[in-house]
């Protein structure tokens, strides 16, 4: 059983610790090291009383900067029809409008936070591209310092992804495999055989772009992983953030077994190592920032607007009509227009703490995955106070092996593929830096 | 200001002993050393 693989891991006073066959490793996020050390020693007092006095059990550095952060889901509208698609289309799709977008932008202002980060979502958000273009130029106006982002699938005209590098926006470019698999995947009516994410992989490696390509992993691509990120090798990408699907009664044959998907993803990290590539997942984003919560909107530290003008506390709930209205946090009021906040909707949702889940007390990897994604435990169990086995004893194991892997490699001095995410983070941070008035002008090629 | 220098010493000292006690202390390669929290940017798109 591959569970068994983390049977003797350890919460030690709040650090992971793990057995990897013959000794116990420890990671210290605030002193960023890692310790390997016999069972023997691990238990004793002065052992301890050593790691203290080095400042092994410190809290991580905490954010000094406020930041607005907020995401607009632009439309529920799509050009693809992907096999495991969650957004509730049931009538026709709503597109958000520009002049709606601008009165959220309004809600922000420069004289409250240092920073803006702004998201942009969908469905396709380059399907609205007029409230696309309308925030932006709305920010550039009244924002010295602010960070864009889009996640597209990547099927919109150069030109629109030219305007966008133009204006400095890091891409999450959605990918579920080469052209053939995605297209498979992802199906798409008027490109079907997906040569046009070639194009855009090709504009955006030449332009120097800031992006990762983002992998919803299922039984029907899982086979197909180590060979496509070779494929996005060859073609000079950098980060591969994957997660493996969120399924329902509907679409549960798209989960792939445990064994399959654990034996598929070391084989995977070997090839992204091998070719330089950054993988990013959620069992990794927090090995070395530790966290109470899974997600930042959960946290209350970002909000996402819906087309249908409601305020929502996670990317997959994008309309009122969700059976899931915990995530709806509050709604805008034309007549008053205003934004009515439902108070005790985000106390509750902010309660989502890995403290707040019983399976979670003395699991080693409670601060790195935090209990995981609430959308996600709700959606398995039908509860948001019980948490989704089958991903918890996934992650426990890409945790577990994570640890190891970071030992390992650490001390024959290079550096994870599986920690990308903060490399990536880092690389988001230097393009704010400065703000407007360090911005370059682009030649785009 | 120096009690601080001096527990980065104290620390840089302890890091570069290894298997002492069979204790290994091995430091983390990471290329973004900056304040990780600091830089954290968006975890709200990890799902499926």
């Amino acid at each position: 059983m591959l569970e068994n693989i983390t049977i003797q891991d350890k919460f030690y006073y709040g650090l992971p610790c793990v057995w990897d066959g013959e000794k116990y490793i420890l990671l210290s996020a605030r002193n960023k090291r890692v310790i390997r050390l016999s069972k023997e020693l691990l238990v004793l007092p002065s052992t301890k009383a050593r790691l203290e006095d080095i400042g092994f059990f410190k809290n991580p550095e905490q954010r000094k900067n406020n930041v607005a952060r907020l995401g607009l889901i632009l439309t529920t509208a799509c050009n693809l029809k992907c096999k495991y698609c969650y957004v509730i289309n049931d009538y026709s799709p709503h597109f958000m409008e520009a002049e709606y977008a601008i009165r959220i932008l309004k809600e922000y202002s420069k004289k409250n936070y240092d920073e803006l980060h702004l998201s942009f979502f969908g469905g396709e958000p380059t399907l609205n591209p007029g409230a696309l273009k309308t925030s932006i130029e709305y920010v550039e106006n009244h924002w010295d310092k602010y960070i864009f982002h889009i996640t597209t699938n990547g099927t919109a005209e150069t030109s629109l992804y030219d305007y966008l590098i133009s204006k400095d926006f890091y891409f999450t470019l959605s990918m579920d495999g080469t052209p053939k698999i995605n297209s498979v995947q992802r199906p798409y009516s008027k490109k079907s055989n997906g040569n046009y994410l070639e194009n855009i992989l090709g504009h955006f490696v030449r332009n120097d772009v800031l992006f990762q390509i983002r992998v919803t992993v299922t039984s029907l691509n899982l086979g197909h992983f180590p060979e496509f990120i070779k494929y996005c090798a060859d073609y000079g990408v950098k980060y591969i953030h994957f997660e493996v699907v969120s399924t329902n009664s509907t679409n549960s044959h798209l989960l792939p077994s445990k064994t399959d998907y654990i034996n598929v993803l070391m084989k995977a990290i070997e090839v992204a190592s091998k070719n330089d590539i950054f993988l990013i997942n959620s069992a990794y984003m927090n090995l070395l920032t530790p966290c109470d919560h899974f997600c930042r909107s959960v946290a209350g530290e970002k909000i996402l607007y819906t087309p249908d003008k409601y305020i929502s506390l996670c990317y997959k709930i994008q309309s009122h009509k969700t059976k899931y209205t915990d995530f709806i946090i509050g709604k805008y009021s034309s007549v008053k227009d205003s934004f009515e906040i439902d108070r005790e909707r985000i106390s509750k949702m902010k309660n989502l703490s890995v403290y707040s889940y019983s399976e979670c007390k003395d699991c080693f990897a409670k601060s790195i995955c935090a209990g995981g994604c609430p959308e996600r435990n709700i959606t398995s169990t039908g509860s948001l106070g019980k948490i989704d086995k089958w991903i918890c004893s996934i992650k426990k194991m890409l945790i577990h092996d994570a640890i190891i892997k970071i030992y390992n490699h650490s001390k024959a001095g290079k550096e994870s593929a599986i920690l990308g995410n903060n490399y990536y983070e880092f690389k988001i941070h230097e393009k704010s830096r400065g703000g407007e008035n360090e911005r370059k002008e682009r030649v785009i090629c | 200001m120096k009690k601080a220098e001096e527990e980065k010493m104290k620390e840089k000292k302890e890091s570069s002993v290894e298997n002492e006690d069979d204790i290994e202390i091995i430091d983390i390669k990471l290329k973004a050393e900056k304040n990780l929290e600091e830089m954290k940017i968006d975890r709200s798109e990890a799902c499926g």
